[in-house]
């Protein structure tokens, strides 16, 4: 019941999000000329910036945080540790480094390779992760430490790249500290495809969780392989995160939000994607025209939430 | 069936941990393994439950898959409450979500921990998680239970109360393995004690004729 009336009440604050994702900006049209630039009858300019940047904006942050929300939930779960996150742990990093280096022009593609690459540089962090933590019985505290430490090393590189290339200080600040300022409709299909595959990936492996929070040795006398089902869960972890640094940088802490084998999907994808709307509408509408970046807010929002978590339950 | 182990011996990274160890543990008895640190007592758990090979020595036993075995110092898990840990226990079972709810309800009244099967894991008790751990393994419906130093950081009652629960599963047909450094308890409620010494076996038979350590 309980959890009945907290999801009514996160779908009616996630619809309000969007609905001011629409109607609220620095264009100031009235509720009326919203309504008729939706139906594509008003003002073409206004129709414009609804169809092409208001809407794709809001989908591209929701669709983005359901993607961080899972990923961590899946770093998490297979890590056995509450405070997995994919752009903390430098998976998200990887997509960066790529990103960084089409930006500063040493790699010049068309719209579909930027994302293929960034889901691939992803995948080799996390593969990069999963062999330094894919000794037995390693504890969860290790993990978190190894993977705090891929994390800033990726950025680090990341940014390395950047200031080579001589890029745009707001290019930048979009690609380490987030920004959805680009939106359109091509990384909403990009990103809802990646989130769709992943989420039934997760689901098929969902009930293996249970032995997996049990530790390694249990899980294996319960039949379930830890190093198999971590690799499975950093792989789909890669995809998701290498997608939403696709689609907006990097935006950290949004994993650590949601964390139960319990509710899977309404804990992780749900939460992440309503957290990521709340942060974007903010950066954007606090103190408008100027625009902050949509990870500072993730981050004011999600590192005293991980200092609790580290007090609490580690 | 009961598990007969003849002249095991066991070395590791050239240590001899077992020297010549034969022991019987009889069936569906509720044995307690004794000894000081370092007597080899972990060790010979983890050969019988199939956790370590390259011993010499011939073992008699029932299949790996038979056994339920929970090792040493067991990390906490996170996220999960205390029912969940006791249901995982049936993970590859062939029964229905259902009845997989229905046996934990009855596992967690039968350890005594009905009325805390919400609770968050990592916010119960060392005694009231033994007892969750316990149930786990019961769910496994194994014939032989082996559990390494299950109360290290627990109380005298609780202890007490674990032991009358162990006695009471030996009654329902299962054979139970516990290393334990308690000898009191081993002495007041198992029915079969062995002592390691040193790598020896050097104590088998009733608890009444035990008399403790030697060193």
């Amino acid at each position: 019941m309980n959890v009945k009336i907290r999801c009514v009440a996160l779908f009616i604050a996630g619809t309000l999000l969007i609905l001011i994702g629409m109607f609220a900006g620095p264009a100031n049209a009235s509720i009326q000329e919203v309504l008729n630039a939706l139906s594509r009858s008003g003002d073409t300019a206004l129709s414009t910036i609804i169809w092409d940047m208001r809407i794709p904006r809001v989908l591209v942050s929701m669709l983005t945080g359901a993607c961080l929300g899972l990923a961590g939930v899946l770093i998490q779960l297979s890590t056995r540790s509450p405070l997995g996150d994919p752009n903390l742990f430098g998976i998200g990093g990887g997509a960066a480094i790529f990103l960084a280096a089409v930006a500063a022009g040493v790699v010049t593609m068309a719209n579909f390779g930027v994302f293929a690459g960034s889901v691939l540089s992803s995948l080799l962090v996390a593969a990069f992760l999963s062999f330094l933590i894919s000794k037995e019985n390693i504890g969860p505290i290790k993990i978190a430490i190894i993977g705090l430490a891929v994390g800033a090393l990726t950025i680090s590189i990341g940014t390395s790249v950047i200031s080579h290339g001589r890029v745009f200080p707001t290019q930048v600040i979009g690609l380490v500290a987030g920004s959805f300022t680009s939106s359109n409709w091509v990384t909403v299909y990009y990103l809802s495809s990646t989130l769709a595959l992943c989420m039934v990936g997760s689901v098929i492996i969902a009930k293996r969780f249970y032995p997996i929070i049990l530790g390694d040795v249990l899980s294996k006398s319960l039949g379930v392989s830890p190093i198999k089902t971590r690799s499975l869960s950093m792989g789909m972890a890669a995809a998701l995160s290498g997608a939403s640094v696709y689609a907006g940088g990097v935006i950290g802490f949004v994993g650590i939000f949601g964390n139960s084998p319990r509710n899977l999907i309404i804990g992780s994808v749900w939460i992440g994607a309503f957290a990521t709307v709340l942060a974007d509408q903010l950066a954007r509408l606090l103190f408008a025209p100027v625009e902050l970046p949509v990870g500072m807010v993730t981050t004011l929002m999600g590192a005293p939430m991980m200092i609790y978590l580290a007090l609490k339950i580690i | 069936m009961n598990i007969t182990v003849e002249n095991l011996s066991v070395e590791i990274s050239g240590v001899v941990i077992l020297k010549d160890v034969s022991l019987r543990i009889p069936d569906q008895s509720f044995t307690c393994l004794v000894g000081p640190n370092g007597s080899g007592k972990s060790t010979l758990v983890r050969v019988l439950a199939g956790d370590l090979d390259g011993y010499r020595g011939v073992i008699s036993r029932v299949n790996v898959d038979e056994i339920s075995y929970l090792p040493q110092n067991l990390a906490t898990p996170p996220f999960v409450n205390i029912s969940e840990v006791v249901q995982t226990g049936f993970y590859g079972h062939t029964l229905s979500k259902k009845e997989k709810q229905l046996a934990t309800a009855e596992l967690l009244v039968t350890c005594g921990i009905d009325h805390i099967s919400e609770r968050s894991f990592a916010e119960a008790s060392a005694g009231e998680q033994q007892r969750a751990w316990l149930a786990f393994a019961l769910a496994q419906s194994k014939d032989l239970v082996i559990m390494d130093e299950p109360l290290s950081s627990v109380d005298l009652a609780s202890r007490q109360a674990f032991y009358k629960l162990l006695r009471e599963m030996r009654g329902k047909g299962k054979t139970l393995v516990i290393v334990t450094h308690d000898v009191d308890m081993a002495m007041r409620y198992s029915d079969h004690i062995i002592c390691l010494e040193d790598g020896y076996k050097a104590f088998e038979g009733e608890p009444s004729l035990f008399q403790g350590f030697s060193i």
